[in-house]
């Protein structure tokens, strides 16, 4: 008898579970579309911000999926929406396909290709990091491809500052950097402060309105490590983004460095992963940053304090013109 | 690939369930009926271990905005003090898990690790019953980190929840046998301070209270004395957590435990 108490007490137990936690959707069509536009609705920080109406988006598309009968109908709505949202930290993954807009279309390239020429003593003791001389001059240069990866990376920076003790200052190359932690941008940018510096400010949504944010929150940078207190420049571009754009809002606070180049990407969402029913996963950016005055850069990008652009003639002629203003304003 | 990963896993620990849970449970019942002291004829105290299997379904917003089912085994050490007046019990619980759907190819591995102290007095006596009641405060700290890998995308989020409680729990005892008796629970926190991340992935601490989170536990338990000194105990257990947060998390799920325990 006592067995079937048992038993009845797990049943009783398993159905309790059932009623407590949310069921998974159904993998249909239909289904996959009511998931996506939720997931936007509900937590896609910058509906209001770009004046989106994202009912009238479910109002149109719904009744065309409810007619769609392939993955690849589905797969190009999607693509359609996300393009349309000009968001770089919204992406969608969809088994070896995926989406991805791009925010540097339609501006200057202004790529860091033609740099090397201009070093010497080339040293890379990371994969994100290099770090050399300035030929024909006392200053020394740092490239920085991606903010991505293990924190101990970009731990190295003590070294590199150690070696350049007696430059009269460094260039910073982040250009086409498209961002990574800012945990790893913090790293590098706490060399060039001596004193705690409000950098940014961020909110991120909370709630079913698209206009549900918490409070502003202060982020702060801290010294740490071998300060750098000599000029520094930093190369900027249309591909700095997402933790790039956090590094040199960190770096524009500092008396001593310039902001040199074009103008970055504007990604400043943060994003979270989601899942489709059928497996698909996506991203979406859940807060904004904003600058200490609170201006918002989203889609806008930060502006360079000196603006170059490398033309077709500069190409032509294999001319780094954004590092050469660099390297006349350091010296 | 991603399959037969999941195939490996849930095999290799069943396999190691089924051997433990076979010595455990088997072990015991050819003890029985060997001479026993009578259970709770006097104050007793425990000290034991138990294994079982857990099923547990994960829904957290910050991971995944579908929900993850898992079964793993689960690890108990116990010890316990019973009288006619009062209820001493500290357990210390681990589990890891590794949680799937059935939708997408995600992957959550998550680690629980749950310390719980409980006093209990005895409230009332149901003379009709043969059972007591006690109520009482008990102080827990559980830990629940939870890694989701996204494959084949290779992107992760760590997310997980972290809190200390006081709570109410209340035990009912009934005798069945001078050798058996079975101990209904449920518990309740009061006040909890909880640390999550949140979707920012920086970490919030602050208190909680009864409305804010919820981590009710229910249990039953079947305790059978096998010889002077050895105990045999089977547990149910049902949980559900929930906290209501900037994102929701909420889990819950059953366990089932077969330990043996040493009478002190």
């Amino acid at each position: 008898m006592k067995k079937y108490y048992l038993i009845l007490l797990l049943l009783a137990g398993s159905s309790c579970e059932r009623l407590l936690i949310e069921e998974n959707p159904q993998n249909t069509l239909v289904e996959n579309f009511e998931v996506f536009w939720q997931e936007f609705d509900r937590h896609y920080s910058f509906l209001a911000l770009k004046q989106i109406d994202w009912d009238s988006v479910y109002q149109i598309n719904r009744p065309r999926v409810a007619r769609f009968t392939t993955n690849k109908e589905l797969y190009d709505l999607f693509e359609e929406i996300i393009l349309n949202l000009e968001d770089g930290h919204v992406n969608l993954f969809a088994g070896n396909r995926s989406v991805r807009y791009d925010f540097t279309e339609g501006f200057p390239v202004n790529s860091p290709e033609f740099a090397s020429r201009y070093l010497e003593n080339v040293i890379q003791p990371a994969d994100q990091i290099f770090y050399a001389d300035v030929v024909n001059t006392n200053l020394g240069f740092i490239s920085i491809r991606s903010f991505g990866g293990n924190q101990a990376a970009f731990e190295n920076i003590d070294v590199i500052i150690q070696q350049f003790a007696d430059k009269a200052g460094i260039i910073i190359d982040v250009r086409s950097n498209g961002g990574g932690s800012d945990t790893n941008s913090n790293t590098i940018a706490a060399r060039f402060t001596d004193q705690r510096r409000l950098y940014r400010r961020f909110r991120y949504r909370n709630g079913p309105q698209s206009t549900d944010f918490t409070d502003w929150l202060d982020d702060y940078i801290e010294p740490k490590g071998t300060y750098f207190s000599r000029p520094v420049a930093v190369l900027t571009n249309r591909g700095c983004y997402s933790a790039t754009e956090d590094f040199i809002l960190a770096m524009r606070q500092f008396s001593q460095v310039t902001v040199v180049g074009g103008v970055t990407g504007g990604g400043s969402g943060n994003p979270i992963i989601r899942e489709l029913p059928n497996g698909w996963v996506f991203r979406l950016s859940s807060w904004m940053v904003a600058s200490p005055d609170f201006t918002i850069y989203e889609g806008i990008g930060l502006a360079p304090d000196v603006q170059v652009t490398i033309s077709e003639a500069d190409i032509a002629e294999e001319r780094d013109t954004i590092l050469e203003e660099a390297i006349k304003l350091l010296q | 690939m991603f399959n037969s990963y999941r195939r490996f896993t849930f095999s290799r620990i069943s396999i190691q369930l089924a051997l433990l849970i076979t010595a455990i449970v088997f072990f015991p019942q050819m003890l029985i009926g060997q001479s026993s002291k009578p259970l709770l004829a006097e104050k007793e105290k425990f000290i034991g271990i138990g294994v079982g299997i857990q099923r547990m379904s994960v829904n957290d917003e910050i991971g995944s905005n579908l929900t993850y089912t898992g079964a793993a085994a689960t690890w108990l050490l116990s010890y316990a003090t019973v009288d006619t007046t009062r209820l001493h019990t500290l357990n210390l619980r681990y589990a890891r898990t590794s949680f799937t759907n059935d939708l997408s190819e995600g992957r959550a591995d998550g680690t629980q690790l749950s310390l719980r102290y409980q006093y209990q007095p005895k409230l009332l006596r149901f003379n009709r019953l043969d059972a007591n009641l006690y109520l009482g405060p008990y102080l827990s700290f559980n830990a629940f980190p939870r890694s989701f890998l996204y494959s084949p995308y290779s992107v992760t989020t760590d997310t997980g929840d972290f809190f200390g409680s006081v709570g109410l729990s209340g035990t009912l005892i009934k005798p069945i046998s001078v050798r058996t008796f079975v101990q209904a629970s449920m518990s309740v926190p009061v006040i909890s301070y909880l640390l999550s991340r949140e979707f920012t992935g920086s970490t919030t601490q602050d208190w909680a209270f009864i409305n804010q989170l919820i981590d009710y536990r229910f249990s039953i338990s079947y305790i059978r004395a096998l010889s002077e000194k050895w105990v045999f105990r089977t547990d149910y257990n049902f949980l559900y957590y929930q906290a209501d947060r900037v994102n929701d998390v909420t889990y819950g799920g059953h366990r089932l435990l077969f330990g043996l325990g040493i009478r002190l």
